[in-house]
């Protein structure tokens, strides 16, 4: 049984609740339906100052070539597989990790654990300008420079965003049901693992998804640490294509579009975790 | 009892799972899969870029002619997409891992050569390539990678601007684009003419256009420059004519509209969206590289380059401000002599006519009036005559470089916000010149009070 | 006696275990990199020559020499003041909507997660289209009101508050979150609810949003840490500040600072003073949470 709101509902309210998303649903699909429309057309018709209105957003004529284009001028499967292999790693890497953390703070006493927290959430409060290069110098030093270690490494050590969001679902469990299974001499880990794990399913997959669209869309990771083209990712391909001297506009929407879609599959996909986070374990 | 296994296996699950994940890291990731090389018996040069798409391709193509020619150096090309350009060059050599030949923009150079982070051209040349190299080129050209006496960088991709002209629309506005004005104002008048306006009073084509101070000022005789001794040549007589000059013509058509106008044009990064190349402008002023897109984009568009006709009072014909893409050799290179062989071959010092090939893929300026000359450099021109204004420019001795100063970058954003604030009206060009020289002098003051030499 | 302080230093022990891969990657990867950035603060250092200490003088000249810097400072707390509540109203507003479990909603969360997910390039041309002063669809819309819309990402103060709406479509990150919570709530405590005769909005005011407290609570912080960092969009739209300097945002100072000019001690003080203003700030936050965030059942 799932806590959304009472699924039978009258007519009228369904009607003003679908109004109100379709309505709302166009700024949404804006950027969506702009750069997929954008990678049908001709440059002629993309830069003919024509009317802005909305059958602009139609192609005419119909420009499919765009896309076999774009996918000829970047060695697409090489860098799918990079990308993909950096993906599972680092949200498996991120979300376990966090995990095991966002529990040793949320659900555990000992000293320290106040200032620990405080200085965690502290660390993301400075820029990244300005810690690039020391950062980059030790992973130099480390010997890092040129592999994925970099960019993979760190996601196993928790990330403070992932820890916190975790800890605010992990507080929201009662105390009682952690404090119940310890008096029946179940060690943390076994409730962390048994009762606190299921029951944050949302949280895991919202980390989950985050942490992939975080590592498919970074570019300045391999900018950085990678100089073998043989070791780029989609996003840095995709940043190629955007060039001050070219006029192959449409092509590098093509080459977007094609960037985006494997997301918004995943994303539609993973949403059923979501929806079915409750346990069906008792209690709540 | 059955819990207690059942626990286990859980554990092991997530043990298991995370092992896995850290092994792959570790083994898979940590070892290279690198590209093969060419000719691995050879020196490696590796160069960096940042030419994207066909112009990388047109670059791989000089490469490889280079790479065929000699069997000493291998040149390894690697295009570096822009928005972390500069900071990937940056650590790469503070990294200790630098490449050998990097391209890099103007502004940067001065500050590297200042900090000992470049390495001094002229150390590579032979006495002889020295002379001919400083004897040959476009003074421009030379000086640009000039610094405290040395050379520094090689530029092969010089930039300049002059004026494009819509033949068709000043035509059909009346005007006969073979008496083109010879004076500024007369231009202004022949812009004022061109421009077209809506019902409701926007501007729907602008005839004519100038901004980026920094440049116009050699029109006036002016420019803005640091000397060595500290004196300053910002906030003069020339300059501020020529603010004036861009300011009052705006004031005619109106800044607002401008302002609307600007901001309406659509101008997304990219040759195909120029607006001049649709009309929106009849008369602008930009850089050479559009000659050639203008012959792949828009073949049949009747037009011509200019450079632009100099103010009556004042100005010096042929006023430009070089700038582009250096070529440099970080200090701490591995293969300085094979970064200087390739530069040579690509600038054509020994081989003028071989290299024009190379100048004419991209449309870059050359370096030398030899190999302007050059027989295969004259067939290309035939197909693109107008380049020849930007040649007669590159020529003349009122084409100069950017002043060599360590904090040029923040000179030339001082210049644009001065013009920025002068041309919307909300300073006059006296306030707005003064207000820049202000506040130079007091970062110049902040920065040796730091302790930098300027 | 020894039994129970056995027992508790095994609970402090199983903690610090839990927290350790934390602590780990904090040691290994970001203490250093901090102290160095703090010592980088107080020196001169351009990159590309050593660094060279000169005391509190950057942080000297940040606040006594430097007209930037506050410009810079005010317009990021503008856009935070405004941006942060907007943007948490309209989450747990999506959030609601999207939670309704009508045919076709997975569509629609997939449709509003969309603008998150769509690649700078493509959404930043897309603004320069729809913000276009005499065709672009914003003005056009205001012309049917008979209101000249102004020419938005080229004059003050209005581009600024493109900006501003620019982030309301980043909205789809937090309104996930704030899903996730909202699917956390204990079903029991609304059919305890409709037993009482409750009705929808006595639902919402004391049982909905008490439970999404810690979640609003953490979108909140974040909010706070992101919009006085905030960047990206800035420095695509306009790297140079804006119209006469309305954008110039205090993190788009900072990156011209460090990689422009090549001021990186400079840049490193104005990072420091950055962080000790979102650590005051969220410090305040998380002393307020007892009062109005609600956890643990």
């Amino acid at each position: 049984m799932t806590n959304d709101q009472s699924p039978r509902l009258l007519l009228p309210t369904k009607l003003a609740i679908y109004a109100a998303l379709v309505v709302l649903s166009i700024p949404a699909l804006l950027p969506l339906l702009w750069m997929v429309s954008t990678s049908l057309k001709s440059n002629a018709q993309i830069f003919g100052s024509g009317e802005l209105t909305f059958k602009a957003l139609i192609p005419s004529p119909l420009e499919t070539h765009n896309y076999p284009a774009a996918l000829q001028n970047m060695p697409f499967l090489l860098y799918l597989r990079n990308t993909l292999l950096l993906c599972i790693c680092t949200v498996v890497g991120a979300v376990v990790s966090s995990a095991v953390v966002a529990y040793g703070f949320a659900k555990i006493e000992f000293p320290g654990r106040g200032a620990l927290f405080a200085l965690m959430i502290a660390t993301m409060a400075l820029p990244g300008q300005v810690t690039m290069i020391p950062v980059f110098s030790l992973f130099r030093s480390l010997g890092w420079y040129g592999t994925y270690l970099p960019l993979i490494v760190p996601a196993f050590t928790a990330s403070a965003y992932y820890v916190f969001l975790l800890t605010q679902f992990f507080r929201t469990i009662p105390l009682e049901m952690s404090e119940a299974a310890r008096v029946d001499g179940a060690t943390e880990w076994t409730i962390f693992r048994q009762l606190v794990l299921p029951l944050s399913k949302p949280a895991l997959a919202t980390c989950a998804l985050f942490q992939f669209i975080g590592t498919w869309n970074d570019f300045l990771g391999p900018l950085l640490y990678l100089n073998d083209p043989a070791k780029y990712t989609l996003a840095y391909g995709l940043e190629q294509f955007v060039s001050h001297y070219g006029g192959f506009f449409a092509q590098l929407m093509a080459a977007a579009t094609i960037f985006t879609i494997p997301i918004i599959i995943l994303f539609f996909f993973a949403q059923k975790t979501f929806i079915q986070g409750i346990s069906t374990t008792g209690g709540k | 009892m059955e819990a207690k296994t059942a626990l286990d296996s859980g554990k092991l699950k997530i043990w298991l799972i995370w092992g896995v994940a850290l092994l792959i890291t570790i083994v898979v990731f940590a070892s290279g899969h690198s590209t093969p090389r060419k000719y691995p018996e050879r020196k490696l040069v590796r160069f960096w870029h940042r030419w994207q798409g066909d112009w990388e391709k047109q670059v791989q193509k000089i490469v490889d002619a280079f790479n065929a020619s000699q069997d000493e150096y291998e040149v390894v090309p690697v295009s570096i997409p822009g928005s972390g350009a500069d900071a990937k060059f940056i650590l790469g050599v503070i990294g200790g891992d630098p490449p050998d030949l990097m391209s890099m923009g103007s502004g940067a150079v001065p500050n590297m050569a200042a900090n000992g982070f470049l390495t001094p051209l002229d150390t590579l040349m032979t006495a002889d390539e020295k002379t001919r190299f400083f004897r040959d080129s476009y003074p421009a050209i030379r000086d640009i990678g000039m610094y405290r006496g040395h050379c520094y960088g090689v530029t092969i991709g010089a930039d300049l601007m002059a004026l494009y002209v819509n033949d068709k629309q000043l035509r059909e506005a009346g005007l006969d684009p073979n008496k083109f004005p010879k004076t500024l104002e007369e231009l202004e008048d022949w812009g004022m003419k061109l421009n077209k306006y809506d019902s409701k009073g926007n501007l729907t084509r602008l005839g004519f256009l100038i901004n980026d101070l920094a440049y116009f000022s050699h029109y006036f005789g002016g420019g803005f420059y640091v000397h060595d001794d500290g004196t300053l040549e910002l906030n003069t007589p020339q300059n501020l004519r020529a603010l004036q000059a861009i300011v009052d013509y705006r004031k005619k058509i109106g800044f607002e509209n401008v302002l609307r106008f600007q901001a309406g044009l659509n101008d997304i990064e990219g040759a195909a969206s120029w607006a001049f190349m649709h009309g929106d402008l009849s008369i602008t002023f930009d850089g050479q590289w559009r000659v050639e897109e203008l012959r792949k984009f828009k073949p049949d568009l009747e037009y011509r380059v200019i450079p632009i006709p100099p103010p009556k009072v004042g100005g010096t014909p042929l006023g430009a401000l070089v700038g582009g893409n250096y070529m440099i050799v970080p200090i701490s290179a591995k293969q300085k002599q094979g970064a200087w062989e390739f530069l040579k071959f690509w600038s054509g010092l020994d081989n003028p006519d071989r290299a024009a090939a190379f100048y004419n893929m991209g449309g870059w300026l050359p370096y030398s009036p030899a190999v302007a000359k050059s027989p295969t450099f004259q067939k290309w021109l035939k197909g693109d005559r107008q380049f020849q204004a930007f040649l007669d420019i590159l020529a003349s001795p009122n084409c100069k470089a950017p002043p060599p100063i360590a904090n040029l970058q923040f000179l030339s954003d001082l210049i644009d916000r001065a013009e920025d604030q002068a041309t919307r009206g909300a300073e006059t060009p006296k306030q707005a010149l003064e207000e820049l020289e202000t506040k130079y002098k007091e970062e110049s003051a902040k920065r040796r009070e730091l302790g930098y030499d300027e | 006696m020894s039994r129970r302080s056995n027992h508790k230093a095994k609970q402090y022990l199983t903690g610090y275990l839990f927290v350790s891969p934390w602590i780990v990657g904090f040691i290994a990867f970001v203490f250093w990199p901090f102290l160095q950035s703090i010592y980088l603060s107080f020196t001169r250092y351009n990159i590309v020559s050593p660094a060279k200490w000169v005391g509190a003088a950057n942080y000297r000249m940040l606040l006594t020499q430097d007209e930037l810097f506050w410009k810079s400072a005010w317009v990021t707390i503008k856009f935070a003041i405004i941006s942060v509540p907007l943007g948490i109203v309209a989450g747990i507003a999506l959030a609601l909507l999207l939670n309704i479990n009508v045919k076709g909603i997975t569509a629609f969360r997939t449709i509003f997660y969309l603008p998150s997910i769509v690649p700078t390039v493509a959404t930043s041309v897309l603004f320069i289209w729809i913000l276009n002063p005499t065709i672009g669809l914003i003005n056009r819309v205001l012309a049917l009101a008979h209101i000249q819309g102004p020419s938005w990402l080229n004059t003050a103060p209005w581009a600024f508050y493109s900006l501003v709406m620019m982030s309301l479509w980043g909205v789809g990150g937090s309104m996930i979150i704030y899903l996730a919570g909202l699917k956390d709530i204990p079903v029991h405590l609304y059919e305890a609810a409709t037993i009482d005769g409750a009705n929808a909005l006595k639902k919402m005011r004391h049982i909905t949003l008490p439970m999404m407290t810690p979640v609003i609570f953490f979108n909140l912080v974040m909010g706070i840490i992101g919009s006085f960092q905030y960047f990206t969009q800035a420095y695509v739209i306009a790297p140079n500040g804006g119209p006469q300097d309305s954008t110039y945002f205090y993190s788009l100072y900072l990156y011209n600072r460090a990689w422009k000019y090549l001021d990186m001690g400079y840049a490193s003080a104005m990072a420091w003073m950055l962080f000790l203003v979102i650590i005051v700030l969220t410090g305040l936050v998380f002393r307020t949470q007892k009062k109005w965030v609600h956890y643990g059942g």
